[in-house]
C-alpha cells in the first residue's frame, strides 16, 4: 500500500505546489500578520509583554486562515474526484480506500501544516521581543494543529458523504457552528442561568459536556493560554489532543467505513429513469415558460419545490430549537427574544443563502462547462444575468419568511432598531455601510467562482473581513471624531469597488465561456 | 435563404496574449454541404470553432455567416447556428427531455412547436425510447446524441461540430456519420472538425487543412484526395490474375503517360492518362478489348492520411 499511497500524495503535493492560489494564499497571510505588527507597534512600548501579544495576533490569525482555507482544501478532498469523474480511475488502480484517504488527506494536512510553519519567523520576532516562554509558543501550536488534524478529518468524512464540494463544504461549516458556536453559546447561557436565574449548582451530564466541549475550544485555548489560565465560571483548559485527536480519529474511521457507501462508481454510471407515472405529482417539474433561464436556475440550481420545502423545514427547527430555548430560559416563551433571536438567525441564513448563491449562479456553469452553451443562445448576456439572478431569488423566500414572522413577533424591537440606526448620522452611515456589503460581497464571490475553481466562497468572506478589519484599525488610528468620514469615504470606495466587480463579472463571462 | 456562402471567413486573426492561434485564415464553406475541418493538435481549430460560434470576437478579419457579420448580427448568427464544442456541455441533472425542452424553451419555441421538434430530434438521433432518462446516466455515445438532439432543437442551418466522434466506439461513429448525412440532405450546412480522417473522406464535400494557424488547403475534398495534376489523371486496373496483353493495350492508347503495376506479384496497375486526350471509359473498354479478367476498375485516390501529412509539418506546435 506505501508505494501508491505515496504516489497519490506526491500527486496532490504536485498539484497544490502548482496551484495559483497556494503562495497567493501564504504570501497574504504573511502580509496580514506582518500588518497587525506594523499596526501594534506603537503599543509595544506600552506593554510589558510585547512578544505575548505579537505571538497572541500570530495565532488569531493562523486559526481564522486556518479555518477559512482549511475548510475548502479539506471538503474538496474527495468531491474534487468524483466531480471530476475521476474517482472510478482511482479505485480501478491498486489504490485502497485508506490508500485514497490517507493519500488525499495527508497531502492537504501537510498544505495546511505548511501554512502555520511560514508563520515562523513571526515566532521568533515574538521571543524576541519579549513576554513569551517557549511552553506557551509550543501550546499555541499544538493548539492549531490539533484544530488542523481535526478540521482536515472532519472535511475528508464530508467530502466522502456529500456528492459535491459546495455540499460537503455546507455539512462541515453545520457541523463546526454546532461545536464552535452552538456549545460556545449554550454554554454561556446555561451558566448565566444558574449564576444569576437562580439554577442549581450541581452539575447535570449534559453542562459537564458542554463544558468539556468549551474547554477544547480552540478560542478558548489560545485566549487562556495568553491570559495565563481560566477565569471564574470558565473550565480549565482541556487538552487539544484529547478531543481534536479523537474527534479526527473517529471521523477518518467513519469516512473510511462509508467510503464504499457513498464513492461507489456504480452509483454514478447507472443509468436512471425518471418516474413516468402520472400521479407522481412530487416528481413533477413544470415546462419551462417565457423564462426558461429563471426555470432552470429553480428548479436545478436551488432544488425547486423540494429545496423551498427543505430550507422551510431548516427554518423550521431553528425557531422550535429557540422556542423551546426560550422556554426552557425563562419558563414561559417570551414573543419578543424569540423574534429578535429568529430575525438574527434567519439573516445570518440568508446571508449564507447570498454568498452560496453568488458563488453558484456561474461558477457552476463554469465548472460544468456549460457557459458556452449558454452564451451561444440568441440573448443578451444582460438578460442572461438578470434571468440567473431572479431564478436564484427563490431561495431567500424562506428565511424573509422567517424574518418577517420574527419582524411580527417584536414589531417594538424593529421599530426601536430603525429609530436608533437613524438618530444619529454616524449610526446612517454605519448602517449605509454594513448594507453596501449585501451588493459589493455577492459581486466579489461571482467574480471569483469565474477566476477560482474552488474556495471563492472562503476567499469573499477572507477578503471581505481583512477589509473590515484594516477598517477597524483605521478607525482606531483616526480616532472617533474622524470616524464619520472615513466612513464615507469607505463607503464610496465600497460602491466603486462594487461596480468594478460588476465589470470584471461582464467581462469574465464571455471570456469564461470562451475557454471552456 | 440568401446565396451567400453559409460560412464566409477573411484574413482572421485570433491571438491569447502573444500566442497567436490562427492567423490570415480565409476560406468559405457552399450551403447545404459537409465541410471537413482538419488540422494537427494546437492547429487553430477550436478558436476559429469558436469565432464561428460567437464565443470569441476575431481580432483582425471579417467572418459572415450566411451574410451576417458574427460581430454586429451576432443574435441573428446565433438563431441560425448550433453548436456542439469538444467537451460534453450539459446539465446532468436533467432528463434527455427536460434538457431539450430547456433549449428550445431558450431559442423562443413555444410549448406545441417544442413537442413537435423535440419529437422529431429524438426521433432522428435515435433518442426517443430514452427521453425520461437522466443524462448523467447515459453513455459517452448517447450523451453525444443528446448534445446533437440539444443544437438541431430550434432547427439551425449551419452546425459547428468540434471532434463530435472523439471518444465514440466505432458503431457510434459510423451511426453518427449516418446522422449528418441525413441532416445534410435535410438541406443542413455541417462543418465539421474531426481527427478521424478516413471517415471525413467519404462524408465531406470540401475540406480545410489548417496547421501553425494557417491553412494549408482549402478546396473540395476530390480535389485533395485524387491524384490528378493539372490533366494527367490516374486510374487503377485490379485483375483476378496476371495478363499478359493488358501492358501493350493500354501503352498503344493515345494520352496514356505511364502504366506500372502497383506492387510487384500483385495484378494491380496505375494507368496514367492526359485526361483532355483520352476518356476513363476509353481505358476500360481497351482493358476489356484485351480480354483482361477485371476485377475492379477505379480512380486513383491517396487517402486524406496521406494527403493531410504532405499538408502538414511534421512535430508539435510550440
Amino acid at each position: 500500500m506505501i508505494g501508491p499511497t505515496f504516489a497519490l500524495f506526491i500527486r496532490s503535493l504536485r498539484e497544490d505546489t502548482r496551484a495559483k492560489f497556494t503562495p497567493i494564499g501564504r504570501a497574504s497571510l504573511v502580509l496580514v500578520v506582518l500588518f497587525f505588527i506594523a499596526i501594534q507597534q506603537r503599543s509595544f512600548i506600552r506593554n510589558p509583554a510585547p512578544g505575548l501579544q505579537v505571538f497572541f495576533t500570530v495565532m488569531m490569525v493562523n486559526l481564522f486562515g486556518l479555518v477559512l482555507g482549511g475548510i475548502t482544501a479539506f471538503c474538496s478532498s474527495i468531491t474534487e474526484e468524483k466531480e471530476d469523474d475521476t474517482l472510478g480511475l482511482l479505485r480501478m488502480t491498486n489504490l485502497s480506500p485508506l490508500a485514497i484517504l490517507f493519500g488525499k488527506g495527508v497531502s492537504r494536512l501537510v498544505s495546511g501544516a505548511l501554512l502555520i510553519v511560514s508563520q515562523l519567523p513571526f515566532t521568533m520576532l515574538c521571543v524576541t521581543l519579549g513576554g513569551v516562554s517557549a511552553a506557551t509558543i509550543w501550546k499555541g501550536y499544538e493548539v492549531l494543529l490539533c484544530t488542523l488534524f481535526f478540521l482536515c478529518c472532519l472535511g475528508l468524512l464530508t467530502s466522502v458523504i456529500a456528492k459535491r464540494t459546495g455540499i460537503a463544504v455546507a455539512l462541515t461549516v453545520f457541523v463546526g457552528a454546532v461545536i464552535y458556536v452552538g456549545v460556545p453559546v449554550l454554554y454561556m447561557t446555561n451558566f448565566a442561568q444558574n449564576r444569576f436565574g437562580g439554577g442549581t449548582s450541581t452539575q447535570s451530564l449534559v453542562e459537564e459536556t458542554l463544558g468539556w466541549v468549551m474547554s477544547n475550544h480552540p478560542l478558548y485555548q489560545l485566549t487562556m493560554l495568553i491570559q495565563g489560565g481560566g477565569r471564574g465560571f470558565l473550565p480549565p483548559v482541556g487538552s487539544p489532543w484529547l478531543f481534536h485527536g479523537i474527534g479526527g480519529i473517529v471521523c477518518f474511521l467513519l469516512a473510511w467505513a462509508l467510503f464504499g457507501r457513498f464513492c461507489s462508481g456504480t452509483a454514478e454510471t447507472a443509468p436512471r429513469k425518471k418516474s413516468a407515472k402520472p400521479g407522481s405529482k412530487s416528481l413533477r417539474i413544470p415546462r419551462p415558460g417565457s423564462r426558461p433561464l429563471v426555470w432552470k436556475d429553480f428548479w436545478f440550481l436551488i432544488g425547486g419545490r423540494r429545496g423551498l420545502i427543505s430550507r422551510f423545514i431548516g427554518y423550521g427547527v431553528l425557531t422550535f430549537g429557540i422556542i423551546a430555548w426560550a422556554i426552557a430560559e425563562n419558563s414561559y416563551m417570551e414573543s419578543k427574544v424569540v423574534g429578535e433571536m429568529m430575525i438574527v438567525f434567519a439573516g445570518f441564513g440568508l446571508g449564507v443563502e447570498l454568498v452560496i448563491g453568488s458563488a453558484s449562479i456561474f461558477g457552476l456553469e463554469r465548472k460544468g462547462l456549460t457557459l458556452s452553451s449558454l452564451l451561444t443562445l440568441p440573448v443578451p448576456l444582460g438578460r442572461i444575468v438578470r434571468h440567473k439572478i431572479l431564478g436564484v431569488l427563490g431561495s431567500f423566500i424562506p428565511g424573509l419568511c422567517f424574518v418577517g414572522l420574527g419582524m411580527a413577533m417584536t414589531p417594538g424591537s424593529v421599530a426601536e432598531f430603525f429609530r436608533d440606526v437613524t438618530r444619529r448620522d454616524k449610526d446612517v452611515i454605519l448602517f449605509s455601510y454594513m448594507l453596501l456589503h449585501l451588493v459589493a460581497v455577492p459581486l466579489l464571490t461571482c467574480w471569483l467562482s469565474l477566476k477560482m475553481r474552488r474556495g471563492a466562497v472562503a476567499a469573499a468572506i477572507a477578503i471581505g473581513v481583512i477589509w473590515n478589519v484594516l477598517l477597524g484599525i483605521m478607525s482606531d488610528i483616526v480616532g472617533y471624531e474622524a470616524f464619520g468620514g472615513l466612513l464615507i469615504f469607505t463607503s464610496v470606495v465600497l460602491v466603486a469597488v462594487s461596480l468594478m466587480f460588476a465589470g470584471f463579472i461582464a467581462k469574465g463571462i464571455p471570456r469564461a465561456g470562451a475557454v471552456e | 435563404m440568401s446565396d451567400s456562402p453559409a460560412i464566409e471567413i477573411i484574413g482572421l486573426r485570433h491571438a491569447y496574449k502573444t500566442h497567436v492561434a490562427v492567423s490570415e485564415v480565409t476560406f468559405t464553406v457552399a450551403q447545404k454541404s459537409i465541410h471537413g475541418f482538419v488540422g494537427p493538435n494546437g492547429a487553430g481549430k477550436t478558436t476559429t470553432l469558436k469565432v464561428l460560434a460567437t464565443l470569441l470576437a476575431p481580432q483582425t478579419g471579417s467572418v459572415h455567416v450566411f451574410g451576417s457579420d458574427i460581430v454586429s448580427q451576432r443574435n441573428s448568427v446565433r438563431r441560425r447556428i448550433g453548436y456542439i464544442p469538444d467537451h460534453f456541455s450539459m446539465y446532468r441533472q436533467m432528463t434527455v427531455f427536460e434538457y431539450l425542452d430547456f433549449f428550445g424553451a431558450a431559442y423562443g419555441l413555444s410549448q406545441k412547436q417544442r413537442d413537435q421538434t423535440i419529437g422529431d430530434v429524438l426521433a432522428l438521433t435515435d433518442m426517443a425510447g430514452r427521453k425520461n432518462d437522466y443524462i448523467q446516466g447515459l453513455s459517452r455515445g448517447m450523451q453525444q446524441r443528446v448534445s446533437l438532439a440539444r443544437v438541431l432543437v430550434h432547427d439551425p442551418d449551419l452546425l459547428l461540430l468540434d471532434e463530435p466522434a472523439s471518444g465514440l466506439d466505432p458503431r457510434a461513429r459510423i451511426e453518427l456519420m449516418e446522422i449528418l448525412q441525413e441532416l445534410r440532405s435535410l438541406g443542413k450546412t455541417i462543418f465539421i472538425s474531426s481527427h478521424i480522417l478516413s471517415e471525413l473522406a467519404t462524408l465531406c464535400d470540401s475540406v480545410t487543412i489548417l496547421d501553425r494557424g494557417h491553412v494549408k488547403y482549402t478546396g473540395a475534398m476530390r480535389g485533395l484526395i485524387t491524384a490528378t495534376e493539372g490533366d494527367i489523371t490516374g486510374y487503377l486496373i485490379t485483375l483476378a490474375a496476371e495478363h499478359a496483353a493488358l501492358l501493350p493495350a493500354l501503352t498503344a492508347l493515345p494520352g496514356v503517360t505511364s502504366v506500372r503495376q502497383v506492387e510487384a506479384g500483385q495484378p494491380r496497375y496505375a494507368v496514367q492518362f492526359d485526361k483532355t486526350k483520352l476518356a476513363p471509359n476509353a481505358v476500360l473498354q481497351a482493358a476489356l478489348t484485351s480480354e483482361a479478367p477485371i476485377v475492379a476498375f477505379q480512380e486513383d485516390v491517396k487517402h486524406l492520411n496521406d494527403a493531410f501529412m504532405d499538408l502538414t509539418d511534421p512535430g508539435v506546435r510550440t
